[in-house]
């Protein structure tokens, strides 16, 4: 390839560069090596770049630069162990924060066939003819029961209060009051909330005071159950009770007792 | 976690850290200063630190840190000058000019920083790029984001400016460009 000196004027820095391709760069040198001002301009151009190293070079200290960059690098990567931390930190409260009230929540399974079972061990188990004796019943409920009668009431229309006491089962320790009348025995127990919340949902009832019963058969008996904030109640029994309201004002007295001693 | 970021840190330490000398070279050349170079220096390392994870392990990490130091470099222009210093070649046949303008016989180390002062920012780079660090125009390339026409265009460009501008720092006598070259003047006259 035969170039002329303003070709070679416009490659010359590529040449310099070595970008020119291997004809180009062969013309180029051919060319060069015939033209004086070619020649010229190319030791210019050298020249030129050596000049412009030189000038632009700056002193560096590589070695300190990298100690800088490296505890630059350390800063961040503490602070983000750090934001990690508190990331953990936060998670792990949130998770502590859940499973609180996932166990605040947690469901006691046997609750209805507890009371029901206790109804027929206990409650089925009194003589006829039993009488209420309020000395007996103050010996054999513990605190804070001890007044529970007084607030249900010894007597119910046809119903009457037979007996009163503590009655530990199954782990549980329930105040335990024994009602008998129209030819059925009833059991009204209440207890500390401590296995955890009531199954299935409970409808509510308005009369007077609000209820949220939960009702449902277990063994053959009808459960009516109340939660409060730190008792539930049960009223247990053989066949439904006539009339309906019987049963709400038994348990309404004995809400009522409770949430007393609740606050 | 933290052995993770450990192990991270290791790998980065083996493939970038060892630019450290180059990079900190062209990014003091570029700022004009050893100090400004190593703010841009660090600030490019801890950028790439925080992009590590993309860096795919076995390619070309020196092309990879200049990518990040030309943006944080062209990144922190900007923020200084909010206007882009344009300089248009083409207008009264400057391109032209470029092409032909002679190389002093002359030349001195302070006309030569007076000369390269003067060129407009991306022509500065690629000159430092190319024609001082000895980067490949595709190097240059990869490293600035475009395509290897543009760099040696601007290249063109750069270097004719730079031989008009040492014409106009060199003593009179040793100039052979033609008189009246001074873009400086007639940029400032078009304005």
């Amino acid at each position: 390839m035969n170039l002329d000196c303003q070709h070679v004027r416009e490659v010359m820095d590529s040449y310099l560069s070595e970008e020119l391709s291997v004809e180009t760069n062969h013309g180029f040198l051919r060319h060069v090596a015939q033209c004086r001002d070619c020649t010229a301009e190319l030791r210019r151009r050298r020249r030129l770049r050596a000049l412009l190293s030189e000038t632009l070079d700056v002193a560096v200290d590589a070695d300190r630069v990298r100690a800088r960059i490296a505890h630059a690098m350390d800063r961040e990567l503490r602070s983000w162990v750090r934001v990690v931390r508190l990331g953990a930190v936060a998670a792990t409260l949130v998770a502590a924060v859940a499973v609180a009230y996932w166990a605040g929540r947690r469901v006691d399974a046997a609750a209805y066939d507890d009371s029901a079972e206790d109804h027929i061990a206990c409650a089925l188990t009194y003589p006829d003819g039993t009488a209420y004796d309020k000395v007996r019943a103050a010996q054999n409920l513990e605190s804070p029961f001890e007044h529970i009668v007084d607030a249900v009431g010894l007597s119910h229309g046809l119903y009457h209060v037979i007996d009163a006491h503590m009655c530990p089962y199954k782990g549980r320790n329930y105040a335990h009051v024994v009602i008998r009348g129209d030819g059925q025995t009833l059991s009204l127990f209440a207890e500390r909330a401590e296995r955890g919340a009531l199954p299935a949902t409970p409808t509510t009832v308005l009369a007077g005071d609000t209820l949220d019963v939960h009702a449902t058969t277990r063994l053959g008996y009808r459960i009516s159950a109340v939660a409060t904030r730190d008792h539930r109640l049960f009223l247990v029994s053989e066949r439904p009770i006539d009339p309906p309201d019987l049963a709400q004002d038994i348990l309404r007295s004995a809400v009522r007792f409770i949430r007393g001693l609740e606050n | 976690m933290f052995g993770i970021s450990h192990q991270r840190r290791e790998e980065f330490d083996r493939a970038a850290l060892v630019h450290i000398p180059e990079l900190l070279r062209v990014a003091s050349r570029l700022c004009g200063g050893a100090d400004a170079g190593e703010d841009l220096l660090q600030e490019t390392y801890l950028q790439a630190w925080r992009s590590f994870h993309r860096f795919e392990a076995g390619t070309n990490c020196r092309a990879w840190l200049y990518k990040i130091l030309l943006f944080t470099y062209s990144a922190q222009n900007r923020k200084r000058a909010r206007q882009p210093f344009l300089v248009d070649l083409d207008a009264a046949g400057e391109t032209a000019l470029l092409v032909d303008a002679p190389t002093p016989d002359t030349l001195t180390a302070e006309a030569v920083k007076a000369a390269f002062d003067c060129l407009p920012e991306n022509f500065r780079t690629l000159v430092v790029l190319v024609d001082v660090e000895g980067l490949t125009y595709r190097e240059a390339a990869a490293a600035l984001h475009v395509p290897v026409g543009t760099v040696m265009s601007r290249l063109n460009r750069g270097r004719g400016l730079l031989r008009l501008e040492l014409a106009r720092h060199a003593p009179a006598s040793s100039s052979g460009a033609p008189s009246g070259m001074d873009l400086s003047r007639q940029r400032r006259a078009r304005s």
